[in-house]
């Protein structure tokens, strides 16, 4: 054998020894732990899942700025949670949903026969709608159309840009016009192709697969964000708001308010209600004199006139009903909620607390996200303004009536099963009303539906801001777009809550996406502050 | 697999290889030969064509030799040599296919007689055993020598009573009187390394110094135990030019890092590559050593090294020199080499016996007048009192943080508010002048000082080392087996080590063609209770020291006594009345912590490595090499139950990790010498390396169960449902590393040399697009005193040497991969992006560097000089990275950013004194690195490596456009015009204090400073200037002195420790004012004082603050945690000290009791005995109050954080080496 021959062989056997140089790798590098591959419905759940309301959100934003602000609740001291953590929670909850709604879409755009996803789509559409709406409401501008794509692992989205309120107000009910015309609600419905519609299943935790019900919740949104900004566009506001009210679609019904109901999600804990009124040192929420104004003549029992005072409130220390007027009375930086079980131990306020069930209740009560009351006072107001429908008084009240016995319903339907280990209101809470206290409450010249047009209009905006009471978020955006809600004249609420109008950007934007941060500021006269107005806000 | 161009052209190449001879037992070749009156260069030349042999030499060496003669029929090549060079007084020595010439430095005249007579045999052997091959040996006062062969031996013409002189490179003269004998053994002792050395390179291939064109520095194994270091890398410490050894506080058994020249990452391991054998070794730490808050230290594998069994370290510096490891050598590689036996003398048996003591001796500096007591009211410390008004020790409340009167403090503002909070140790209180009063235990003592409560829970340190190997050879090759049995006690009381080392080494010539190298060690380490570093107040009684323990705190006496007799834990609680020194609360319980809470961690390793090599023809010669590294390792915790009934407040958790690596090489190498008469030779090799890692374990714990059954230790011992923790934990591990790499060496008549290597990985952690990856390098060496045949008188040896090379690292497993999390909602699974993003695009990062060096010889090479200047760039640096929440993530991986590492060491080694009874050698290195942050990438110019405290306190990071570890911290705001302090005016402080009123913030004008809005840096870790100084004094009789100096110079710390003790009026500074030393001051209550201090400064609007205040607003603002109102900032470079320091690193004496007598005791074949001091004590320091300024925690990237560092320690050890 020549040496050339040799050599050849010890180089084919040497080589050899590498020919699976890359054999198996990928198999080798498989993350253990945690899974790789997933589909549209998990992830859809977890959207889902995080329309529960953030605990810190309810603490620093809700308790500490939007019962102020709209006067609905009066604080005795600041809390002490920080705005920042409340805006980084909400922002960063709504952030890291949204990618996965990125994802979502971008696996329902892979599949083959669009017709199929339909459903799935609209759901999608749904969710993003109502979560982008909620968060725009309360920033302003935000990136949107370029935000959430970081996953795609593209430099180019890590770094957002701004988009204007209105432009994503456009988009959203574009969408949402989209899911209510495309929403197959018939049983196993197949596409045109011949295949089945895709469909969540169990997936699907928020109405069990009752795409009726999902077709109802978007054009409820449809008719409430149209409001929302009808007094800036109206020329895009009025037809939505028409489409919602008469267009083939339904509205959310009776019995069907839409909300994070925790017996109907597998025995869901909301602890965050308990922990953002009680936790910290903090349990200073109290009822204010707006709020009482509305539901009672004077401090003493037989002057409530509304049924609702008995579930919204309690007495103080002292067993009397005490309402704290904003900016006027002082004192009683005490935690009223002390007691995570003994509804009596009140730590001696002065003034008269949250019903202790409503706060401490973890397993009944839902989080309501649209209820019927709120469609019945958007319509009441679109017949009272003449939006979208012709103007009618009587229809008017009539929708604003339906709201107000809707809204008591609901809240004494809540009172009366409310039966848990945490929270026995069942036994304790006061009957239903009856047919003549509702006459009584409908009869108080508070809310009788007397007057001129806009003293109507005055009154569906105080009864759905009354409606709004577990709903501050909502109450503080019908405050900042009719600046028509309930005002206790002998109230003197700081400036500071009196302009403000927006939750500022989080300090997370102006040190990561600082670029981007800074254009918005040059958009918005410089600074990012709370008394700038958002778009739809007149 | 896809392959660069490189790899074909290298495989190509291979093909148009030549015919050369090779390899083993050069010596034994028979050639023939007559020349007369040639010139020596003539007849090396003629030589390297018949023996197929090259020699390398310094030209002068043969230029100056006239004509010579030889004459060789069919004559071993060593004959011919020796009869050829000896009487030139010039010696050989055979590196694999080179033969080496050397200068006889004690010269004799040719003397033919001496080659006609018997001759005594001898044998030379290193302290280890290991034939010294090329060895001068001479009679002294004669003219007779010979050189020893590569087996070491030797014979030469002497009669009894002639001394011989033995010299050897790398080795200390050894002299020898002949006796009756008729064969001798003469033990080298390792000396200074000079020109001419010859090191182990990468792959385990050994060279000549001349021939290399980067940089190496070798260490022999002699040297490793001699210093008594706590591990092997250790003993490198101020030895190395640019090696940089750090041990965080300085914990034997505890983590050492190792940086060689300077970072090339940011975020991931800088530290050199360690190759045993060829098995590439992993030596990274764990999280907790990483931690610069709490450390808690088990050490890596480098720890369980035994430096008995180690032949010789090699120091391979940056990526030019460990190009062959491709991206695993880019930070540099030591490559250690274990002992394999040698052919020796007498039962072959050794015993090693170490013993030393590791003695804590400069303890930190604390005052002794002043007792508990807070910044509570400006007015006379007074002490907390009872109902009746007499004192009472502080309830660790009142008097510390709130006036006993007013319930607040100064101006009516609590004290946490206007400073940071102090802990319960706050020592600005009473006098301790003897006031009777009661302790919280309820007995009446005199409050006197305690000034031994800062050492008495600290003991001296013992080590043992038994060492016992047996090492033999023929000439079918050598055998070595050894055990060894170290334990250790720590200076922290029930803490402490033990290892058993079971090490077998043998080298086997199979056949002519065929040689087979061996070894295996097995070693098991148990450590028991590493020490507690840092801030952590249950375990780490220097944290307490520093913020707990008022200076009234009298040790053991207060919270010593930790077991009540039922067994239960000691609450330190009578009648209601708690001890005060709870700090945050469990600083109490340090000593029941310290004896009842007990972790073990065990360690049982193998390493091995089996290599054959086969000659398979005259030119062409192979290498296969299988590794192993198998690593079995436990962690057991059993904290006791601290309730009578034993079950509860205990823990019980236990761990099990299998980490098994395997690593295969293969080397094809063929040569040619003197191409086409030209002068030019060529090796050429290619090989291959396919390494793989594979670990997992699996841990649980009870943490926070009741127990069902007391005091027994099992993962089901609990009552009521499993807790998450109970669950066992799991990790994993895998990786493939695959390379094939290629080298050329060409050598131009012995003073020109180029390597150029290629090398490509293949790494299973990238992703598949980028998993290839390849890494180009080329050196140069030029003799240019040689080539240019330049000999000034001055000047002996001059060379040039070049190097550039690029290597690259890829990444940790499983970081590509994009998964998503997984829980449930309302009852059905939900699944979500996470909110850190992988990069799917991963680069490994590349590091370029060039590296240039010259080194001279002067005066015969009593004076050598070696300086390398080095300049690199580390691109794509891997980094996890901040992106706006509205991305959809917080955090992403980029592979961009760029960090520039350039610097310059300098090696000087003389030897001022040679004379025959004494030497004195001296070698002196420094080093100066430059690291720089270029870029990272769009929207980023910082990353945090690290930080103590999180967001309230000082964060180390890369910061761009400076330089690598950066301290961040708040800093004063300071005047952009006067560039002085800034104060808070009247106006700042209602501001930041809302409930002031404008009078009070007025009184208060001049007690604060602003800070900044932001972190910002406030000092850099990186020393300017490392170096060290060995003196070694070698006498007559085997009796030899070695010191070892070493320094830092420049560079920061943040110093916990400084800040807090300022704060807390603990530190001798503090007592200045109030010891009246301060301006005139008058106190609220009226009394003129000499307390006051002027804050220097200016207000905003441009004037000098000129106001006297309460000395606590000059200490108070050293603190720095927590948050108050001034934007919860605290200005954090109070602490920043600079951090130089010169040590009287080691200091050894060591005698060989000479062999005359040794061989009288009929047993032993030697005796060494040598004392040793290490860390003795430091020339100079920087910092104040005895700090360690050594003592920075933490063994990661981020450097430069000190808090509750431990008392500095020294150790002295005695060694007996017997051979018999």
């Amino acid at each position: 054998m020549t040496q050339k021959i040799k050599i050849s062989i010890y180089l084919m056997v040497g080589f050899g020894l590498l020919s699976a140089c890359t054999k198996k790798f990928t198999e080798l590098n498989t993350t253990h732990n945690a899974t790789t591959v997933t589909s549209i419905p998990p992830l859809m759940n977890s959207v889902i899942g995080t329309l529960v309301l953030n605990w810190t959100e309810q603490a620093s934003m809700h308790n500490d700025y939007y019962y102020e602000c709209t006067q609905l609740a009066a604080e005795t001291s600041v809390s002490g949670y920080v705005l920042e953590n409340g805006i980084n929670g909400i922002w960063a909850d709504y952030y890291s949903a949204l990618q996965n709604m990125r994802l979502i879409q971008q696996y329902i755009n892979a599949k083959p026969d669009q017709q199929a996803e339909s459903n799935v789509q609209a759901i999608l559409y749904i969710l993003r709608a109502y979560k982008t709406f909620r968060i725009t409401d309360q920033f302003g501008d935000i990136p949107y159309f370029k935000a959430g794509y970081a996953y795609l692992n593209d430099a180019a989205d890590y770094h957002p840009a701004y988009d204007a309120q209105q432009v994503i107000y456009d988009s959203l009910m574009t969408d949402l016009t989209w899911a209510v015309k495309n929403i197959n609600t018939n049983t196993s419905p197949m596409t045109s192709a011949g295949n089945h519609y895709d469909s969540l299943g169990i997936y699907d935790t928020f109405f069990g697969g009752d795409m009726s019900m999902w077709l109802k919740f978007a054009n409820s949104l449809r008719l409430r964000y149209a409001m929302q900004m009808v007094e800036k566009d109206p020329a895009t506001a009025t037809p939505i708001i028409a489409d919602a009210i008469s267009g083939s679609a339904p509205l959310i019904g009776a019995g069907e308010d839409v909300g994070i109901w925790p017996t109907r999600l597998g025995g869901l804990d909301l602890a965050g209600r308990w922990w953002s009124f009680s936790s910290g040192g903090t349990g200073f929420v109290r009822i204010s004199s707006t709020m009482w104004n509305l539901v009672a003549d004077g401090t003493n029992p037989s002057q409530i006139f509304d049924p609702r005072a008995w579930l919204f409130t309690e007495t103080n220390g002292s067993g009397k009903f005490n309402p704290y007027t904003i900016g006027v009375s002082t004192g009683d930086a005490v935690n009223a909620y002390q007691s995570a079980t003994d509804s009596s131990l009140k730590n001696n306020c002065i003034y008269s607390p949250f019903n202790w069930f409503l706060v401490r209740d973890e397993y009944y009560i839902p989080e309501v996200i649209m209820s019927e009351a709120e469609v019945h006072f958007l319509k009441a107001e679109a017949y009272a303004r003449g939006l979208g429908v012709t103007q009618s008084l009587t229809t008017a009240n009539t929708e604003y009536q339906a709201g107000i016995t809707s809204s008591v319903n609901f809240w004494y339907n809540v009172a009366d099963n409310t039966n848990n280990t945490t929270a026995q209101w069942a036994p304790v809470a006061p009957p239903t009303p009856s047919t003549t206290q509702m006459n009584t409450l409908l009869a108080n010249p508070k809310v009788a539906f007397t007057g001129s047009a806009s003293d109507a209009v005055a009154k569906i905006y105080a009864q759905e801001w009354l409606s709004f009471f577990r709903q501050p978020w909502l109450a503080y955006n019908l405050w900042r777009r009719t600046s028509n809600t309930p005002m206790d004249p002998a109230a003197q609420p700081s400036a500071a809550l009196a302009n403000f109008f927006r939750l500022t950007y989080p300090q997370d934007e102006s040190v990561n996406n600082k670029d981007n941060f800074e254009a918005q500021l040059t958009k918005m006269g410089g600074q990012n502050i709370s008394t700038t107005k958002v778009w739809w806000q007149p | 697999m896809r392959m660069s161009l490189f790899q074909l052209l290298l495989v190509g190449g291979f093909a148009l290889s030549a015919s050369a001879g090779s390899g083993q037992g050069i010596l034994e070749r028979r050639i023939s030969l007559s020349e007369t009156g040639q010139t020596l260069k003539r007849v090396l030349h003629n030589i390297e064509q018949a023996a197929g042999v090259k020699f390398t030499y310094d030209s002068r060496l043969v230029a100056g030799q006239g004509r010579v003669d030889v004459e060789a029929k069919n004559e071993d090549l060593k004959n011919v040599l020796n009869g050829l060079l000896n009487p030139l007084s010039i010696r050989y020595e055979v590196v694999n296919d080179q033969i080496i010439l050397k200068k006889v430095e004690v010269r004799a005249p040719y003397d033919p007689s001496v080659f006609q007579k018997p001759l005594l045999k001898g044998i030379v052997t290193d302290k280890n055993g290991a034939p010294v091959a090329g060895a001068n040996v001479m009679v002294q006062g004669t003219k007779r020598g010979t050189v020893t062969d590569v087996q070491g031996r030797f014979e030469i013409d002497a009669k009894e009573g002639d001394v011989l002189i033995i010299s050897e490179v790398g080795y200390a003269n050894a002299k020898t009187i002949v006796g009756k004998e008729t064969e001798i053994a003469v033990k080298m002792e390792e000396g200074k390394s000079e020109i001419g050395e010859v090191v182990v390179t990468a792959l385990g291939i050994k060279r000549s110094t001349r021939s290399i064109g980067f940089s190496e520095e070798q260490i022999g194994g002699g040297e490793l135990t001699k210093s008594n270091a706590p591990n092997v890398v250790n003993a490198l410490e101020g030895k190395m030019a640019g090696v940089n050894i750090t041990q965080s506080n300085g914990v034997d058994g505890g983590s050492t890092r190792i940086i060689i020249g300077g970072n090339n990452s940011i975020n991931g391991d800088n530290q050199p590559l360690i190759v045993v054998d060829g098995m590439p070794m992993d030596n990274s730490f764990s999280s907790a050593a990483d931690d610069v808050t709490q450390p808690k230290d088990w050490g890596s594998a480098i720890n369980l090294m035994n430096p008995e069994d180690i032949e010789d370290m090699s120091v391979l510096k940056g990526p030019a020199a460990a190009a062959l490891y491709g991206g695993r050598g880019a930070n540099g590689v030591i490559l250690i080499t274990t002992k394999k036996g040698t052919r020796r003398q007498g039962l072959g048996v050794d015993y090693n016996f170490t013993g030393k003591v590791v003695q804590p001796y400069r303890y930190i500096k604390m005052q002794n007048e002043y007792g508990a007591g807070g910044m509570v009211s400006l007015n006379a410390p007074q002490y907390q009192t009872d109902g009746s008004g007499n004192p009472i020790l502080t309830d660790g409340w009142t008097q510390l943080f709130v006036d006993q009167k007013t319930g607040t403090g100064p101006y009516g503002i609590d004290t946490w508010n206007q400073v940071s909070w102090p802990g319960t140790g706050v020592s600005w209180g009473h006098k301790m002048d003897g006031t009777m009063i009661k302790w919280w235990d309820g007995v009446e003592r005199p409050d006197n000082p305690q000034p031994n409560n800062i050492k008495e829970y600290y003991r001296n340190g013992y080590q043992t080392t038994h060492n016992v190997s047996v090492s033999g050879g023929n000439e079918f090759g050598t055998l070595r087996a050894s055990y060894t049995r170290l334990d250790n006690t720590s200076i922290i009381p029930n803490s402490g080590y033990n290892q058993n080392t079971f090490n077998l080494g043998a080298t086997a010539k199979l056949t002519q063609k065929v040689n087979v190298v061996f070894n295996v060690a097995y070693i098991t380490n148990m450590y028991h209770n590493a020490p507690q570093l840092g801030n952590n107040e249950a375990g780490s009684y220097q944290s307490n020291l520093i913020y707990a323990y008022g200076r009234d705190y009298r040790g053991k006496a207060d919270n010593g006594n930790y077991q009540l007799p039922d067994g239960s834990q000691n609450k330190y609680t009578v009648n209601g009345v708690e001890i005060p020194w709870f700090g945050n609360g469990s600083a109490q319980y340090v000593y029941w912590n310290t004896y009842m809470n007990n972790e073990w961690v065990t360690r049982n390793k193998l390493i091995g490595t089996a290599q054959v090599n086969y000659d398979a023809t005259s030119f062409l010669n192979f290498m296969f090499r299988a590794s192993i590294d198998a690593n079995n390792n436990q962690d057991e915790t059993i904290n006791a139950a601290t309730d009578p009934t034993g079950t509860l407040g205990g823990t019980y958790a236990n761990g099990l990790t299998r980490d098994v690596a395997s690593n295969y090489d293969w080397l094809v190498t063929l040569h040619k010498d003197n191409i086409r008469s030209s002068g030019l030779n060529a090796k050429f090799s290619v090989g291959g390396t396919a390494y793989k890692r594979s670990l997992y374990g699996i841990s649980g714990t009870t943490n926070g169960r009741q127990y069902d059954y007391s005091g027994l230790s099992f993962l089901g011992n609990y009552i009521g449902t499993t807790q998450p923790g109970q669950i066992p934990s799991e990790q994993w591990l895998d990786k493939k590393l695959n390379s094939l790499y290629g080298f050329l060496n060409l050598s131009y008549k012995s003073y020109l040399y180029l390597d150029i290597t290629a090398r490509n990985d293949w790494s299973s952690t990238l992703p598949s697009n980028d998993w290839s990856y390849f890494f180009p390098s080329a050196s140069a060496s030029w003799i240019f005193t040689d080539a240019l045949n330049w000999h000034p008188s001055w000047l002996s040896f001059g060379k040039l040497r070049a190097a550039w090379a690029q290597g690259a690292l890829d990444v940790a497993p499983y970081q590509i991969n994009q998964t998503f999390t997984s829980g449930t909602f309302a009852g059905a699974p939900t699944t979500s992006l996470p909110q850190s993003i992988p990069a799917v695009n991963y680069k490994p990062q590349v590091n370029t560097t060039a590296d240039f060096g010259v080194v001279l010889g002067a005066l015969d090479n009593r004076i050598n000089l070696d300086v390398r200047y080095y300049h690199g760039k580390s691109v794509d640096q891997v980094l996890p990275v901040s992106i706006p929440q509205s991305s959809g993530a917080t955090s992403t991986v980029i592979s961009t950013g760029a960090l520039q590492n350039s610097g310059i060491e300098a090696i000087v080694r003389a030897t001022p004194v040679k004379t025959r009874h004494f030497t004195w050698d001296i070698s002196v290195n420094m080093s100066k690195n430059f690291n720089k942050l270029l870029y990272l990438t769009s929207g980023v110019d910082r990353y945090d490596m690290n930080n103590i405290w999180g967001a309230s306190g000082t964060y180390i990071s890369a910061v761009v456009g400076k330089e690598f570890g950066a301290i961040m911290g708040y800093d004063y705001v300071y005047d952009p015009k006067s560039h002085q302090r800034l104060l808070q005016s009247a106006q700042d402080i209602q501001a930041n204090y809302p409930y002031v009123d404008a009078a009070t913030a007025q009184q208060m004008k001049g007690t604060l400073y602003q800070a900044t809005s932001s972190i910002v840096p406030i000092g850099n870790a990186q020393p300017k200037w490392r170096g060290g100084m060995t003196n070694t004094f070698t006498f007559g009789g085997g009796f030899s002195i070695s010191t070892l100096i070493d320094w830092k110079i420049g560079g920061q710390m943040w110093s916990g420790t400084y800040a807090s003790m300022m704060q807390q009026g603990l530190a001798p500074e503090t007592l200045k004012e109030r010891d009246g030393g301060g301006l005139a001051y008058t106190t609220p209550d009226g009394t003129a004082t000499k307390w006051g201090v002027i804050l220097p400064g200016y207000y905003s609007d441009g004037t000098q603050n000129t106001t006297v205040v309460h000395y606590y607003y000059k200490y108070m603002q050293y603190g720095v945690w927590s948050s108050g109102p001034n934007n919860s900032q605290w200005v954090h470079s109070t602490g920043v000290l600079n951090d130089t320091w010169y040590k009287f690193r080691e200091l050894s004496v060591s005698y060989a009791i000479p062999s005359r007598i040794v061989r009288r005791t009929h047993a032993f074949q030697g005796a060494t005995v040598s004392l040793v001091g290490r860390d003795l004590f430091y020339i100079y320091s920087s910092l104040p109050d005895r700090i360690n300024p050594e003592g920075m925690n933490g063994a990661g990237n981020a450097q430069g954080i000190e808090f509750a560092s431990l008392p500095g320690t020294r150790s002295f050890g005695a060694q007996v080496r017997l051979s018999f």
